[in-house]
């Protein structure tokens, strides 16, 4: 006769598994929000530099789906893009009378680090710098990154489509 | 030397999991580009390396050996997801450039293996001083990599650790060499390859000179000999 299978030690460790991780979320949940809010309106600020939003307004303007800045004549949209490793967050904004790029940042993705750090680097002539003034037409000529095609591809990509769907005199802005 | 340090000298020096076991090299070749990325990823593979030890040696009574295997990984993998939150809440931007490689310390053999053969067979104690040896190898491993990799790769030193200590480690940055000196190479993948090789055979230069003039002193082929066959 076999041995009855005792299941009550793994349930023990299961149960002490999901101990451990519900105390950890618990303590850590409210600045783990705090701090990708932080990290997203950084973002916006870096790319809408001098044109820089209110941080009241910009908390507001955060909470709709897309388009979260649209004023001045300025659109700041957020994007995905399909890459690699899955979706690569992105925040685009473009002047809306000529859909001249003003600059594209990267929220949030998660690509292979080393070879994606190019997605990180925001610096002068970093590749995300070869957006800035490019436009809807001249956006598919920006070479993609050795090694990193799939992921450059995809960014240029969303780009270039949230460039094409947007009509100037479609967008309508609050200011 | 006592049953405590030795077992902890063990851990970090004879039985290193880098140079030695040769353990745990994922991680090491692709996170060891800057020294705040090396360090960022020690602390995690510690917490998780201290935790997951910890538990087993706590729990081994109850684990049964045919759920050996899945009870470990469950475990590995709760200490993984809190590291996660841990290094979420309070190193963010370091969080972003890292974060795949502290989810794939999951599947890290260097863990699995001290569950395995030490953790699960000793008592909490000692399994605590032996997580904290091998994390410590590691460490030294993975930081003496970056060091070396941000230096002659970009130039500098501990740059960014910002995003591990906040706003006044800015000032840590250490630029040493201009872009003349600099070997781009080993800022990339196959630097990581060129330089862990470089690593592995000073450490094994080292360690046979070590044994080889304590042999001589001694005259004794001995029990003491530090066991550095390497395992793959």
């Amino acid at each position: 006769m076999a041995e009855r299978t005792n299941l009550l030690g793994p349930v023990l460790v299961a149960a002490f598994c999901a101990l451990v991780l519900s105390i950890t979320h618990l303590t850590t949940a409210g600045q783990i929000a705090d701090n990708q809010r932080a990290h997203d309106q950084r973002a916006l600020r870096d790319l809408l530099g001098e044109t820089l939003p209110d941080t009241a307004l910009l908390a507001e303007a955060w909470q709709d789906d897309q388009i979260v800045w649209c004023a001045q004549r300025i659109v700041a949209a957020r994007l995905q893009a399909d890459g690699y490793a899955g979706p690569i967050e992105l925040l685009l904004a473009w002047r809306s009378d000529r859909t001249e790029i003003i600059g594209v940042s990267v929220v949030r993705h998660l690509e292979t680090p080393g070879i994606a750090d190019f997605l990180n680097d925001h610096q002068q002539g970093s590749w995300l710098e070869e957006f800035r003034t490019s436009t809807a037409t001249t956006v598919g000529r920006i070479d993609a990154v050795t090694g990193a095609t799939i992921s450059s591809n995809a960014v240029r990509q969303a780009v270039a489509q949230a460039l094409q769907l947007s009509d100037p005199a479609n967008t309508r802005c609050r200011s | 030397m006592s049953h405590g340090t030795q077992i902890f000298s063990n851990a970090w020096l004879h039985n290193n999991p880098a140079w030695i076991q040769l353990l745990g090299l994922c991680p090491l070749l692709a996170v060891s580009t800057s020294v705040v990325n090396a360090l960022g990823l020690s602390l995690a593979t510690a917490l998780v390396m201290v935790g997951a030890s910890s538990s087993i040696a706590m729990l081994r009574r109850w684990i049964p050996d045919f759920a050996r295997l899945p009870c470990f990984v469950l475990i590995i993998a709760t200490f993984t997801t809190a590291a996660m939150l841990l290094l979420q809440a309070f190193a963010f931007e370091l969080y972003l450039s890292i974060a795949l490689f502290v989810q794939i310390i999951v599947t890290n053999c260097m863990i699995l293996s001290r569950a395995e053969s030490f953790a699960s067979r000793q008592s909490l104690g000692t399994s605590v001083i032996d997580a904290l040896g091998t994390a410590l190898g590691f460490a030294i491993a993975l930081l003496l990599l970056g060091a070396f990799r941000e230096l002659l790769g970009s130039g500098t030193l501990f740059a960014g650790m910002s995003q591990l200590f906040g706003p006044s480690a800015q000032a840590w940055q250490l630029d040493l060499l201009t872009e003349d000196w600099q070997i781009r190479l080993l800022s990339l993948p196959p630097g990581a390859f060129l330089s862990a090789g470089l690593l592995l055979a000073g450490a094994n230069a080292l360690i046979n000179r070590i044994s080889r003039s304590s042999t001589e002193q001694t005259e004794s082929a001995g029990d003491d000999a530090p066991q550095n066959q390497g395992q793959t």
